[in-house]
């Protein structure tokens, strides 16, 4: 292979060694022990996995901080910037593969189990009297009243995607420049956020304590409320991003050309905003 | 090109040098791909032989009929545990080792994409050992009940009726999966964003190219797997019935999820080898590689196909028979790129004028005993001839032949074929010999014999058997022991290497041909600041 | 001195030789056992 060396070639960003990376390693090696020992119900489990929740958020406080400081400081170009991007589009595809596991298995359980256990030989069948219906509690639940999908949950699409239309109207004003358009945006679309996540867990509240629907509820409850419960999480963690960048945006930061973190945000968002639109057909509606 | 060994290397100019930190906190704080690749592959080293001294003591007591050393329950964990740290904290790490050490030295990148998070990914690894092995040490304190004892497939309802070590094993692969993810983020980014310029992907080496595919797949199915284990985890401990009945759940959604990324995995473990032979065979061959494209085709065509034949591990769960025939066919359809990789590998050697250094030995044997387990492959992929040999021995047999001698062995190669690279001193190749004799031949030992116990009907993950199974046993046990010292000749050709020996040319092999030939061995600490321009 | 010590012509031409050599009497012996398969059969 001939080779020659460019002498122009720029240089890319390579770190100082950093000590962030390996503590978070062990808050979240304290975090999973913790919770393993106290769902075994021993006592230390609820203190070890606050101590390793401590470790982590310092750790992500820290290790944000740092990178935003050198993004701040100039460290990184375009170069750095597209492999920034390149990453979080294949984190998102990870995730997409996440709640594909759990939308394959809804999939499955009204196509294939549920039926499956309402046609056996009633000769050999255990629940003799189950049916096939959806929703349902499943041969030997306890009955529920399912979640209607008419009420807050068509609420919570019309919040979410309207939080989708304020973030890229935020987007348009950092693209010209606008920044009083961008911050209104970014507030508007976390208010809609937070609206969302109040209203859900109204609504998982309205769920166990007057409908009798819990994760407990056949595979109906636990397709429910692990797809819910999911999103919600997703809904928090990037109501807490944006939150973040807003307040660097109240700083000064980005600038038309140069906003990574913005846009890497608002990917996540819309994604979380894509699984509602599944979730509310194909959950709720459904 | 500087030649200054790594420790020498002046780091104080250039505003981006990273200086050394002294001792354990180099190791820890590290954001330098090759250190990065010594610990991914030092930790896979110490692994297998954890792993390896499990399976010895489960070879052990199968070596006669009866129960001598354990007890049922402690035999279950060791080879559930043996499984699932072979997988994924010795052939993984490995794999991810190699892609560290030399993605950004054959692509001519001055780094992985993403440092950091390239140390996060290691530094998850030993937490998630902890866990899958801590269980073990607790229930000699009386707390627990052991380590996860439903082998590596953690089926329900077994894993959900299981002890405390069901949820150490839960956790332990949500972290390592997050590890997985990281490490194959951060090899897409660094491929696509920072190969040298005039390196077009139809110029990619073919050792990046296999570990493109490996990345995409783990990235499409480490998600549906610890999708699952939650489930397992919610129906364990909150109370939800996705893999029970009772709720109108089914055990078997959880083999479903559960292969969706088992089948896929054994491509995960096996792409990054697939990418390595060809270079090993080309240098030792003084040829070109024969057939680039068709392999990437292959490599391409192998990872899409992999994804959609998962229930051939489960023919015997009860399927419609129009899913069976499905799934039968689509399975033998992935042999024909795989054997397009075989033409490739033979054609590469064809008239070639071969040299046999160790690292080419192990890339051949590496091909005739891999071949054998595709070629098993396609016998279970038969349903009706899998009804029988399902859960037997003989599946043991085709996967020691796909995992042992298609991964392992192919890590071995690598390792011999790029450790002068790494090092800057050549092994003992009378050492090299002699691990590849015997573990050759120890390897067949073991397994050979498991075909034919398989075939006359003896079940897997049993500690007991009928005394007409007792020869081929016997044999089998003795060949592990012989497998598994052998590897202690290995340890130590890689430890002497390490600590010194006879300076390596910057080419090392006569015939190599690639970028990170054109480094000096070792190479500096930071390779290609400046990056090569590819006519 | 940046390429070990390489084979003299001879000796690659030779290495060639043998190669194609070895692989006609593999290709010739996964032949005839294919052909004895077709021939005998187990009881
Ligand atoms: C032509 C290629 C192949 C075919 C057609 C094939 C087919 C199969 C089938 C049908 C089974 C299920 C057998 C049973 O449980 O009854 C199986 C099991 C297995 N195969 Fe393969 N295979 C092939 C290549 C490979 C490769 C390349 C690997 C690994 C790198 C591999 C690893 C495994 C493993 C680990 C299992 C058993 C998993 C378990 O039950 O614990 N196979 N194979
Ligand atoms: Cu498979």
């Amino acid at each position: 292979m001939t080779t020659h060396t460019s002498p122009h070639a720029q240089h890319y960003f390579v770190p100082q060694p950093s000590p962030y990376p390996f503590i978070l390693s062990g808050g979240m090696f304290l975090l999973a022990l913790g919770f393993i020992l106290q769902m075994n119900a021993f006592a230390l489990g609820s203190w070890i996995m606050m101590a390793g929740t401590a470790v982590i958020l310092f750790v992500v406080y820290n290790w944000f901080g740092k990178v935003i400081g050198e993004n701040e400081g100039g460290a990184y170009s375009q170069w750095e910037d597209k492999s920034f991007r390149y990453g979080m589009i294949w984190f998102i595809a990870s995730e997409v593969a996440f709640f594909a596991a759990f939308f394959g298995t809804l999939f499955y359980v009204r196509n294939i189990s549920v039926p499956a256990l309402a046609g056996m030989d009633p000769a050999f069948s255990l629940w003799k009297e189950f049916t096939a219906t959806w929703p349902s509690a499943g041969p030997k639940g306890s009955s529920f009243t399912p979640m209607g999908a008419w009420g807050i949950p068509a609420l919570n699409t019309a919040l979410l995607l309207s939080s989708g239309a304020t973030l890229t109207w935020a987007h348009w004003g950092l693209l010209k420049n606008k920044r009083s358009q961008l911050n209104l945006g970014l507030l508007l679309t976390i208010i809609l956020g937070v609206t969302f996540l109040g209203f859900q867990a109204w609504e998982y509240h309205h769920a166990y304590t007057e409908l009798g629907l819990t994760l407990g509820s056949g595979v109906y409850g636990a397709t429910f409320f692990m797809l819910t419960g999911f999103h919600g999480f997703h809904v928090t963690l990037g109501a807490i991003m944006l939150m973040v960048v807003y307040g660097r945006c109240l700083k000064g930061h980005f600038t038309a050309q140069r906003h990574f973190a913005f846009e890497g945000v608002a990917w996540y968002w819309h994604f979380v905003d894509v699984v509602w639109l599944g979730l509310f057909v194909l959950v709720y509606w459904l | 090109m500087s030649t200054a060994p790594s420790l020498e290397h002046d780091t104080s100019h250039g505003h981006h040098a990273a200086p050394y930190q002294g001792g354990v906190m180099r190791w820890l704080t590290t954001t330098n791909h090759k250190d990065i690749g010594t610990m991914y592959l030092t930790f896979a080293l110490i692994m297998f032989f954890i792993g390896g001294a499990m399976i010895l003591a489960v070879r052990a007591e199968l070596f006669q009929p009866g129960l001598q050393l354990m007890q049922p329950e402690f035999f279950n964990q060791l080879i559930g545990v043996h499984a699932l740290v072979m997988i994924f904290a010795a052939l993984m790490p490995a794999a991810t080792g190699f892609a560290n050490w030399q993605i950004p030295l054959m692509i001519g990148a001055p780094d992985m994409a993403l440092p950091r998070i390239n140390n996060w990914g290691f530094w998850l690894l030993p937490p998630a050992a902890t866990l899958l092995t801590l269980p073990f040490i607790l229930a000699l304190f009386g707390v627990g009940d052991g380590a996860v004892a439903t082998g590596w497939t953690l089926y329900a309802p077994l894993s959900v009726q299981g002890g405390m070590g069901v949820d150490f094993a839960i956790f332990s692969i949500h972290i390592l999966g997050i590890s997985s993810i990281l490490g194959s983020i951060n090899i897409i980014v660094t491929i696509f964003n920072l190969r040298a310029p005039g390196m077009t992907m139809m110029k990619l080496p073919l050792f990046a190219w296999g570990w493109l595919i490996t990345a995409f797949l783990l990235i499409a199915t480490i998600p549906v797997l610890a999708g699952a284990v939650t489930m397992l985890l919610t129906d364990r401990h909150f109370g939800t019935h996705f893999f029970n009945a009772a709720g109108g759940g089914d055990p078997i959604l959880f083999q479903h999820l559960f292969w969706f990324f088992g089948h896929p995995e054994v491509y995960i473990l096996l792409l990054p080898i697939w990418g390595l032979i060809p270079h090993v065979l080309g240098t030792f061959s003084r040829k070109p590689i024969y057939g680039y494209k068709a392999q990437v085709y292959s490599f391409i065509a192998i990872g899409l196909l992999s994804v959609v034949v998962w229930a051939h591990h489960f023919f015997t769960a009860g399927m419609p028979v129009p899913a069976l025939l499905y799934f039968m066919y689509s399975t033998m359809f992935i042999s024909l790129p795989l054997a397009v990789l075989f033409f490739c590998w033979v054609a590469t050697m064809w008239r070639g004028a071969m040299s046999f250094e160790t690292p080419m030995l192990f890339a051949q044997g590496f091909i005739v005993l891999f071949g054998l387990a595709g070629l098993t492959g396609l016998v279970l992929a038969d349903v009706a001839a899998d009804a029988q040999y399902h859960h037997s021995y003989f599946v043991v047999a085709h996967f020691h032949y796909a995992l042992f001698a298609g991964g392992i062995m192919g890590v071995m190669t690598g390792v011999y074929y790029w450790l002068p690279k790494w090092t800057g001193h050549m092994f003992s190749e009378t050492l090299g010999k002699w691990h590849f004799w015997l573990t050759v031949i120890s390897f067949n030992l073991t397994f050979m014999p498991q075909f034919f116990l398989g075939l006359a009907g003896m079940p897997r993950r049993i500690p007991d058997y009928a005394l007409q199974f007792v020869e081929f046993n016997a044999i089998s046990t003795v060949g592990a022991f012989i497998l598994g010292f052998s590897q202690l000749i290995f340890a130590y050709n890689v430890y002497k290497c390490v600590k010194g020996g006879k300076k390596a040319t910057d080419k090392v092999w006569e015939g190599a041909d690639g970028l990170e030939w054109d480094l000096s061995s070792p190479p500096p600490h930071h390779s290609w600041e400046v990056q090569p321009v590819i006519k | 001195m940046d390429s070990p010590p390489g084979f003299t012509d001879e000796e690659l031409a030779r290495r060639r030789a043998m190669s194609r050599r070895l692989a006609w009497i593999l290709g010739a012996v996964a032949l005839a056992i294919y052909l004895v398969g077709f021939i005998y059969y187990r009881p």
